[in-house]
């Protein structure tokens, strides 16, 4: 059960964490974060 | 509006979330085994040890996870089957060592890492790990992955949710299991790959005609 309570709060941190490590290097990289779907990450800088 | 961006710099864009998630998985992996070592009474280096043991097992048996994950691909998005899935990662986890309590949670929340940062390294097209191929593409030969290939991805995760569907109906995949067992085993998974492949290209076609179609009118 426990386990269980771990992974439902888990994936969504884990999914924000994720696109907090995208958008961090594409900042460093000029791209604003802002113009950017929250979670359709990097795909749009170039294979969209 | 296309912001110009050098091929290097996409690749590592690419990487930084699944990087992000495997580190906080390693972080909680230390606290996870690092608590159960130390609630067994050991002696300090041997718990440290026992710790670092066991982080190193998970991610060689991540590896092999992942590994077969990539062979287990196709066939799972055509046939619903062998996908480990965050099951799989869960078992390793509480294979190594049975603790219990709040510390459950942590193990919980690990796997969560390790499920985002790996799911999204496979190659397909949508995830990261085909930006990190198509970045290595680009730096190779100087092109741009074309934008029909990445547009597979839709098509492939459409046709994986419309079989996934068909599969839940079907009990259990008992009627597709039956007669995947039948193939022999050594060339069970080839075949199999060969016939998602098949079934996927078929799709794709299928689409290209009807876009012509579209174009037409």
């Amino acid at each position: 059960m426990g386990w269980l309570i771990g992974l439902v709060l888990g994936l969504p941190a884990a999914l924000i964490l994720h696109e907090l490590g995208h958008w961090w290097l594409m900042e460093e990289a000029g791209f604003s974060p802002a113009r950017v779907r929250l979670f359709s990450g990097p795909a749009t800088l170039k294979f969209k | 509006m296309r912001h110009e961006i050098r091929w290097s710099q996409n690749l590592l864009i690419y990487l930084a979330g699944p990087v992000v998630n495997l580190a906080a998985g390693l972080v909680l992996a230390a606290g996870y085994f690092g608590y159960t070592a130390w609630r067994s009474d050991l002696p300090l280096g041997t718990a440290v040890l026992r710790t670092l043991t066991s982080i190193s097992l998970l991610l060689e048996r991540l590896v092999g996870l992942f590994s077969s994950v990539l062979v287990e691909f196709i066939p799972s998005l055509v046939l619903g089957a062998g996908f480990h899935g965050p099951w799989g990662i869960h078992d390793l986890v509480q294979g190594m060592q049975n603790p219990a309590g709040f510390i459950d949670v942590i193990g919980g929340l690990l796997t969560a890492q390790l499920v985002v940062g790996l799911f999204n390294l496979i190659p397909f097209p949508g995830l990261d790990g085909f930006g990190v191929i198509g970045c290595l593409y680009e730096g190779i030969t100087g092109r741009v992955v074309p934008r029909s290939v990445s547009a597979l991805g839709q098509d492939m995760i459409l046709f994986g949710l419309l079989i996934g569907t068909l599969c839940l109906f079907l009990g259990r995949n008992q009627a597709i299991y039956s007669e995947v067992i039948r193939i022999p085993e050594n060339r069970r998974l080839a075949t199999l790959n060969v016939f998602g492949l098949l079934v996927l290209s078929s799709v794709i076609a299928l689409r290209a005609l009807l876009q012509r179609d579209l174009n037409r009118k």
